[in-house]
């Protein structure tokens, strides 16, 4: 009855893979990219989802991505935070792309999904 | 344990019958469990679901805390706690083969054409109503012996620190096996929500001429679920890394990522029903939770300034072993079940009157103030502390010998660890070892023994409490028998 080894599990690590400033700016660099290659809204959250997990959206996966994106990109609209945001990490931000979104963007899809315990086990 | 008795143990009652036209195979699994073994086995797995946690003891335990306070390299018995006088007669003769009985000898020392002995340089004194011998070099420990036991005929097989720390950490010197802050938090569970059941805390000794490795998998949860693992605070900058959110994430932009992230894990799980999933959401439910409680923690402008009186100034100063020990405290007042304690140097292979004060130092007043604020907080008793290293320290000098220094190489035949709380009888003095303390003369307490022990003060049966795996019921204790001592027990 052989169990394989374990993944570190910890709050330890939720905390670098949330907060680390790599894995922070690796986020925004996904959406970032994602954000200059796709025009469609749509379409983009499929795209990161794609890449982080090699797999496409279930619906009831799609629904809960949607709806807290909207929430999100109402409130950096509002906060004027996502400048301080997208300035942590070593390279510049993206200054074509408008700053609220790309946060919306960076805060509830890649950083979340960066962290979803099916793309830390992959 | 097999991913299918995974899968079982957490298919509820509700679920099973949801399964409509499936339930026909459903039922006949039923059958083959047994339903009554399957309605048993749902309830019992609630682990990775974070919080409380299931109790697992066969008693009541007398402790529910313990703070473990490891010193890292293996101090020297007969400096501080093994009082030897004859051995004044001895400085400088050879360690007689008949005391040695042919002791392997380390590489360190196995090129010395002599082993002359080293008599303690140290005075010592009796102290308390039981009369326990303390050496000078640990004045406050010695006001207090009527509240600890000491145990001076430890052993140990393990010879080099590696296999030894790991031995008396998790019972086997093989990695890869829990260890005992693992298995406490595996069977008794957490108290607090806020913080982890089982904390580590790496102190800054003042004195770094040779320090040890201290490797993360002495506090791994081994084939325990991985919430049972330590969760270790730095010693220096912020205690817990990246507790912070990045600028521009305020808590409540952060709460509803961990809203989505738990929601999006739970679909995952109902396909997958992989229990790490759910450890993990518990994990990130803690991590968020230990942004608000860990700040609470270490923030000490609430603690009396009779606090710093008591443990010493040192104690204001983060890292130290003081202040590590004022942290065990409220570690431990917030409901922590496990607080594991390194203070590092006391490996003495040469040098012993240049860094022996110093690491006596660090620990002194910091035990006896953590002692008695245990005490009148009313928490000593539901308390065990522990103090002792892997090892112990041989009589005869490694190295250089003069009157005034010498070193000492490692001993696994005897050393001596206290212990004070948690269902403890103070004032007690266990095991005694021959002229030389180099052998043991009377009730020896093997790193079994001791595990034995402590599991008992837990409300555990050392025997019954075990985990399957890799085709054993696996247990702390190992295969060989361990008793629990009975003598050390209020």
């Amino acid at each position: 009855m052989h169990r394989a080894a374990r993944r570190t599990n910890t709050p330890l690590q939720a905390l670098v893979t949330l907060n680390d400033p790599q894995f922070v700016e690796a986020a925004r660099h996904l959406a970032e990219m994602t954000l200059k290659r796709v025009a469609r809204r749509a379409r983009r959250g499929w795209i990161i989802w794609r890449r982080l997990l090699a797999r496409p959206l279930r619906p009831e996966e799609a629904e809960v991505a949607a709806v807290s994106l909207e929430k999100l990109l109402d409130h950096y609209r509002a906060l004027r935070a996502a400048k301080q945001l997208l300035a942590y990490g070593e390279s510049p931000a993206d200054g074509a792309i408008e700053a609220a979104e790309l946060a919306g963007w960076w805060t509830m899809l890649a950083n979340q999904l960066m962290n979803l315990d099916e793309v830390l086990n992959k | 344990m097999h991913p299918f008795h995974d899968w079982v143990r957490l298919e509820t009652r509700r679920q099973f019958f949801s399964r409509g036209a499936n339930a026909v195979g459903w039922a006949a699994l039923a059958s083959l469990m047994g339903e009554a073994g399957l309605g048993r086995i749902a309830e019992a797995g609630t682990e990775g679901q974070g919080g409380k946690g299931p109790q697992r003891s066969h008693f009541a335990p007398k402790a529910e805390h313990v703070i473990y306070l490891h010193m890292v390299g293996g101090p020297s018995q007969m400096d501080l706690f093994d009082y030897k006088p004859k051995m004044a007669e001895w400085f400088d003769k050879d360690l007689p083969d008949t005391i040695r009985m042919g002791q392997r000898l380390t590489t360190m020392t196995s090129g010395q054409a002599r082993f002359p002995i080293a008599p303690s340089k140290y005075q010592f004194a009796q102290h308390g109503q039981c009369g326990m011998w303390v050496g000078e070099l640990l004045p406050w420990t010695a006001k207090m012996v009527d509240d600890m036991c000491f145990v001076r005929s430890m052993h140990t097989e393990a010879i080099n620190h590696e296999p030894a720390i790991t031995y008396i950490q998790t019972g086997n010197m093989n990695t890869g096996r829990p260890c005992l802050g693992a298995w406490m938090s595996y069977g008794l569970g957490s108290l607090n929500e806020d913080l982890p059941a089982f904390v580590v805390l790496v102190a800054q000794p003042t004195n770094t001429e040779q320090v040890q490795a201290i490797s993360a998998r002495l506090w791994s949860s081994g084939y325990l679920p991985g919430e049972h693992a330590g969760v270790s605070f730095r010693s220096a900058g912020d205690p817990i890394l990246y507790i912070n959110n990045p600028p521009g994430v305020p808590a409540e932009v952060r709460r509803r990522t961990l809203d989505g992230l738990k929601t999006l894990n739970e679909i995952n799980f109902q396909s997958l029903h992989d229990p790490e999933t759910q450890t993990r959401i518990a994990q990130y439910e803690l991590a968020f939770r230990m942004q608000a409680s860990v700040p609470d923690l270490t923030d000490l402008a609430t603690e009396p300034e009779s606090t710093f009186g008591l443990y010493g100034e040192q104690a204001r100063k983060p890292g130290t072993f003081a202040n590590t020990a004022l942290l065990c405290r409220r570690l431990v007042e917030r409901g922590v079940r496990f607080v594991q304690v390194y203070h590092n140097n006391w490996d003495t292979h040469s040098n012993v009157a240049g860094r022996l004060p110093d690491q006596c130092r660090d620990v002194d007043q910091a035990c006896y103030g953590l002692i008695q604020d245990l005490k009148q907080r009313g928490m000593l008793d539901s308390t065990l502390v522990i103090w002792g290293g892997e090892f112990g320290r041989t009589i005869y000098s490694q190295g250089g010998l003069s009157k005034d220094n010498y070193g000492r190489d490692h001993h696994p035949r005897c050393f001596t660890i206290w212990m004070a709380g948690g269902g403890i009888k103070g004032g007690t003095i266990h095991g005694e070892t021959d002229d030389f303390s180099y052998n043991i003369v009377a009730d020896p307490v093997h790193l079994r023994d001791f595990h034995a022990t402590i599991l008992h003060l837990l409300g555990f049966d050392h025997e019954r409490f075990t985990v399957k795996y890799q085709g054993l019921d696996q247990r702390l204790t190992g295969v060989e028998p361990a008793r629990v001592i009975q003598q050390l027990l209020a």
